[in-house]
């Protein structure tokens, strides 16, 4: 603890007049570099970068063990035959034919991975913006909404896909009871072609809480004063929404989005629990309607034993979501509003 | 141009109006929210009959509490919390030493390149699982490290974006004076580290342990792959015990199993809400 | 503000020892869990009330469903067997490796020494290299093809090697049948159906549809044996080719016919979404959740496992309510019976196949047989000096069905083929859309024609089929 106090002093005499504390919080003073183009490093730059470099190497090492050489190889398997027991050939190009030419189960995937991406990650935005936006006003006991809505999101994936299965059962399950009350005859959910992926984006609803939360502290962190500027001015309610709150909550509702997409797009072990648990159940749910491309490639990798196939498929899945990144990168310009001026 | 005016009473009255609105939407959603919690909780203290009956017994009378206590009998109980105990205590450790050191590297040394590597840190979050699985999978079988802990924990030593992300983010929002003294002094960049910053970075070691805990606690995929005998299962993985058939659940028994599981994640939460959100928020809003 | 944090300390305390005491009660699988191994024998292998022996060589067995006797066969083994302990692990998908557990094993090189799993992916698994050719082994044990039904011995064979010892050689599909229900809509419970138009007849009258809602349906003839179709379909005769000569015949006028008169039912009920969920009850465990005993469904088309509810239920139960006959084929087409089994397999990379043989000896020997494997699953043996065992002379249904199963010759359902696992899954999610009433017979069938021949192209090109 003495050292503590030796950094409190030290800071204190450093800047008269800011407790310890308050100097937490402030934000770091920010030394513009005058750097004029390329030039030589100085001596204590490079010392600087050793001991930065010392600092991270666990992660560096880590990177290049975990991360960069198991791509490297998955990359490599994506041109080879191999299914994980024999020796494996190099067969080119061949795997990522098969993937855009004859593999039957391409088109299902496709689509069911992007119906589920798009419906779910549009959802999720608007219900979590909804819920946050309700929650923001000064509403009674605040905290218990916002337990509610957090708590499943701290189940494991297989609890809640498991609490789904009994949700979701069209005779014994909750939903069609309350669909019951009001005379709809509810669908069969997970045993029907039509309806299982609407199960799916139910059960993705569910976790939105997350969500809720970064956009409910984004909204209280949006300054009063434009608020009650645009009041005075007299926007309405709506009006108000549009073109204050939204364009501050813009860079937040930006990356929550795409981090959506992203997870939607890597999205498995919840639906292959509730597909594979449903009564005449089958991996890809009734007639292939729940097969998504991260689904597919489990099949390939572990019931077709065709590990370089599944590579390439995970490959270019990994590709996609890189494109579809820096799209909305590109895209964020035109209508991501940041107060300072910077980029992130 | 003229703003119409609103009387008094009419505007409060649009404000209660709003308030009753928020209210039901708020109860109505929150409802939705708990009704899987409430399922869960009733398929539990019910038993095989009352469980398989049509029409359902949505609140259970009598109910009783035998699904828990066979819950812990079917199932490994007190070896799989061992083993879930272990892992993620030692996840927890080496995560959060880990990431504060990266992150500090990341937040506070100055050196001409931080920031690109620092965004190739969070590239690597967009790399999906599925490209990496099968290879790490066969890293660790040539390390000889299959069918034990060590593909679950040793990575977690090396630090994880996100939390590195938080890390950093707190360390700069430290003064940066705060280790000028020292440093004037002579001081070793490591000792600044370990004696002024990481005391002050309790807080945020708090909140990267909590997240860790939660999510070592609920991982299921690596114990899947990485844990194939028995008495090494986790917790989570013993969701498989209470198949009785290829189709056959016993519902009961496992609703009651995730019950405890989930028990000590939820507790966890009540305790720490407050820390666990700032956490949250600070990365996605702050950031 | 002092009381709240003591609170908080004296909850972290009590965490701390509850997960110190957890770890302490768990201490064996923690250190394997960091690689150091206890080498100890697990006492449910070993013969209770007998000293144990010096050296144990230890077999560990993967074993695909719960079955609660087959432990006490390890215990009985150890025995007779004192130097060999069996390690009977149930690993729920073995029997077709569905979370690829097995080739995580074999590709890790720390495969189990012995597994049980179905004949049909036996080549597959021989041809990619999962399998030891065990003949040699087998012979060294006195196991004979002599000893065996002459199908269920070919079915372990591949390319001239010998990569199971089959344990069971069951018919798979025969028309099992309601007698309550029989009783209760007005038909002779001891006079089964014994043509196609009579299977039909019965079935509408059995048939319960009110405001909607399915209460009873007579007869689903996808449900029941996952590949009701290649049953069917034989008896459509309709042709299957594959194997040495790899021509598929999938999409024949036959199957056509057969898929037709599949979907013809699947309309009449809404699709097959609706009739799954009307079979499968959520958390019903047993008879309850059996379709047939539960008398949700008239007559199912169904192998001799079924016999396996027999311990659940009780035998006069079981013969009270249940009956079998023969499926009766449709005019023009022919009889057929299906057959299938299981074996025993040694992945390639087991360190105790010897070891693992005697084991394999001993199960099978007819008294051992009868006693852990037949009744409790239902099946009949492979070797048929056991087919005099008393669990099938003493049982009526037992008899009935050896009465069927004698009537036609014992063919294994399909011709082995590394192919046959993407055979018939496309075959199969063709049926799946065609009861889900997505798609004409003829389209469906077209297209998983051209799936296979694909799936060959793909095979031979990479080099799996050799």
């Amino acid at each position: 603890m003495s050292d503590l106090n030796e950094a409190r002093t030290a800071t204190a005499a450093a800047s008269p007049g800011g407790a310890a504390d308050g100097a937490l919080l402030a934000p770091p003073a920010v030394r513009v570099s005058r750097s004029t183009g390329r030039r030589r490093s100085t001596g204590n730059e490079r010392r600087m970068r050793r001991v930065g470099l010392a600092f991270i190497s666990p992660w560096i090492a880590g990177f290049l063990v975990f991360t960069l050489i198991p791509l490297a190889m998955s990359l490599y398997y994506s041109f080879t035959n191999f299914n994980g027991l024999q020796a494996s050939k190099w067969v080119g190009m061949r795997n990522y034919v098969r993937i855009f030419t004859s593999d039957p189960y391409v088109q299902a995937a496709v689509y069911n991975t992007l119906y589920l991406a798009i419906f779910g990650v549009v959802l999720t935005s608007i219900l979590s913006l909804a819920l946050a936006v309700l929650l923001n006003q000064k509403v009674r006991g605040i905290g218990i909404y916002r337990t509610l809505y957090y708590l499943p999101t701290m189940l494991p994936v297989v609890i809640s896909a498991f609490v789904f299965t009994l949700v979701l059962d069209p005779n014994t399950g909750a939903l069609n009871a309350l669909l019951g009350l009001v005379g709809i005859d509810g669908p069969t959910w997970l045993y029907s072609t039509t309806w299982s992926k609407p199960a799916l984006i139910i059960l993705g609803l569910w976790g939105i809480g997350n969500s809720v939360i970064i956009y409910l502290a984004g909204l209280q962190d949006i300054p009063k004063y434009l608020i009650e500027a645009a009041t005075v001015d007299g926007a309405g309610w709506w009006s108000r929404m549009w073109h204050v709150t939204m364009p501050m909550l813009s860079p937040i509702i930006f990356f929550n989005v795409l981090l959506a997409v992203i997870a939607a797009f890597q999205n498995f072990i919840s639906i292959f629990y509730l597909t594979a648990s449903a009564g005449a159940a089958s991996i890809g749910g009734p007639a292939n309607s729940t097969l998504t491309w991260g689904l597919q490639i489990y099949v390939s990798a572990f019931i077709n034993s065709q590990l370089g196939y599944a590579a390439a498929m995970s490959w270019i899945m990994f590709v996609v979501v890189l494109a579809i990144t820096i799209l909305m990168f590109g895209l964020s310009r035109r209508w991501v509003y940041y107060e300072s001026g910077e980029k992130s | 141009m003229s703003v119409p005016v609103e009387t008094a009473g009419a505007r409060r009255a649009k404000r209660w109006s709003k308030t009753i609105v928020s209210h039901i939407a708020l109860i109505c959603v929150a409802a939705a929210f708990a009704i899987p919690v409430l399922a869960l909780v009733s398929t539990a203290l019910k038993t095989l009959a009352q469980n398989t009956k049509i029409p359902v017994e949505w609140i259970p009378n009598p109910f009783v509490f035998s699904n828990f206590v066979q819950a812990v009998k079917t199932a490994p109980f007190t070896h799989m919390l061992a083993n879930t105990v272990v892992i993620v205590g030692l996840e927890v450790i080496g995560v959060t030493l880990s990431s504060a050191l990266i992150g500090y590297g990341f937040g506070v040394i100055r050196w001409r390149g931080r920031n690109a590597v620092f965004m190739l840190v969070i590239a690597t979050m967009l790399i999906p699982y599925e490209v990496l699985l099968i290879p790490q999978y066969i890293l660790f079988s040539k390390f000889g490290w299959l069918n034990t802990f060590y593909p679950l924990i040793v990575p977690y030593f090396f630090g994880v974006p996100l939390y590195i992300f938080l890390f950093r983010q707190f360390f700069m929002r430290m003064p940066s004076e705060l280790g000028e003294a020292a440093r004037i002094d002579g001081a070793s960049e490591w000792s600044i580290f370990a004696r002024v910053h990481l005391p002050l970075a309790k807080p945020g070691l708090l909140v990267v342990a909590l997240l860790q805990f939660v999510a070592g606690w609920n991982d299921f995929l690596g114990p899947l792959i990485y844990l194939n005998d028995k008495n090494l299962s986790t917790l989570v993985l013993g969701m498989q015990y209470f198949r009785t058939s290829q189709y056959q659940v016993d519902v009961g028994g496992q609703a009651a199993y995730s019950i405890l599981v989930v028990a000590p994640v939820v507790l966890i939460f009540f305790l720490a809400q407050r820390r666990l959100i700032e956490g949250i928020t600070l990365t996605a809003v702050k950031g | 503000m002092w009381l709240h944090r003591s609170r908080r300390f004296r909850l972290l305390a009590a965490a701390a020892t509850l997960a110190l005491a957890a770890v302490t009660t768990g201490c064996s699988g923690i250190a394997q869990g960091f690689g150091i191994t206890t080498n100890d024998v697990p006492r449910s292998a070993l013969c209770p009330g007998k000293p144990r022996a010096q050296h144990i060589t230890v077999v560990d067995l993967w074993w695909p469903f719960a079955s609660p006797i087959i432990n006490g066969s390890a215990q009985d083994f150890n025995c007779d067997h004192p130097d060999i302990a069996v390690n009977i692990s149930v690993n729920g998908q073995v029997g077709d490796d569905s979370n690829g557990k097995l080739l995580a094993a074999v590709a890790a090189h720390k495969p189990p020494d012995l597994v049980m799993s179905w004949d049909d992916l036996l080549t597959a698994w021989a041809a990619k290299g999962e399998l030891t050719p065990v003949e040699d082994h087998a012979a060294k044990m006195g196991i004979k093809e002599s000893d065996y039904i002459p199908q269920a011995w070919k079915s372990t064979l591949w390319r001239g090697h010998q990569y199971g010892i089959p344990v069971d050689w069951d018919p798979d599909s025969m028309l099992w049948y309601n007698k309550k229900v029989f009783a209760e809509v007005g038909l002779d419970p001891t006079k089964p159906p014994t043509t196609w138009a009579q299977v039909q007849e019965y079935a509408a009258k059995i048939d319960k549809v009110e405001n909607g809602k399915i209460k009873r349906i007579g007869f689903i003839p996808w449900d029941g044996w996952q590949f009701n179709y290649i049953q069917l379909g034989h008896q459509f005769d309709a042709p299957f080719k594959t194997g040495a000569d790899q021509t598929v015949q999938l999409d024949s006028p036959q199957m056509r016919k057969l898929f037709a008169y599949e979907q013809k039912i699947a309309r009449k009920f809404g699709g097959a979404g609706k009739i799954n969920a009307f079979t499968t009850v959520t958390g019903a465990q047993g008879a309850a959740a059996d379709p047939l005993l539960s008398g949700r469904v008239g007559m199912r088309l169904i192998g001799d496992w079924e016999l396996g509810q027999q311990a659940k239920v009780g035998k006069k139960k079981f013969r009270e309510t249940l009956g079998v006959t023969m499926m009766p084929s449709p005019p023009g087409g022919k009889p057929y019976l299906s057959h299938s089994g299981w074996s025993f397999m040694v992945p390639t990379g087991a360190k105790h196949v010897d070891a693992a043989m005697v084991f394999v000896e001993w199960m099978l020997q007819s008294d051992h047989f009868g006693k852990y494997i037949g009744p409790a699953n239902g099946w009949l043996p492979a070797k048929t000096e056991t087919l005099k065992q008393d669990y099938l002379t003493s049982d009526p249904t037992w008899r009935d069905i050896i009465e069927i199963d004698s009537k036609l010759p014992r063919d294994w359902w399909l011709e082995p083929s590394p192919v046959l696992g993407p055979y018939y899954r496309f075959l199969d999610e063709a049926q799946s859309e065609l009861t889900a009433l997505d798609g004409t017979p003829a389209q469906l069938l077209a297209r998983a024609q051209r799936q296979v021949e694909d799936a060959l192209a793909n095979a031979i090109a990479l080099g799996v089929y050799g």
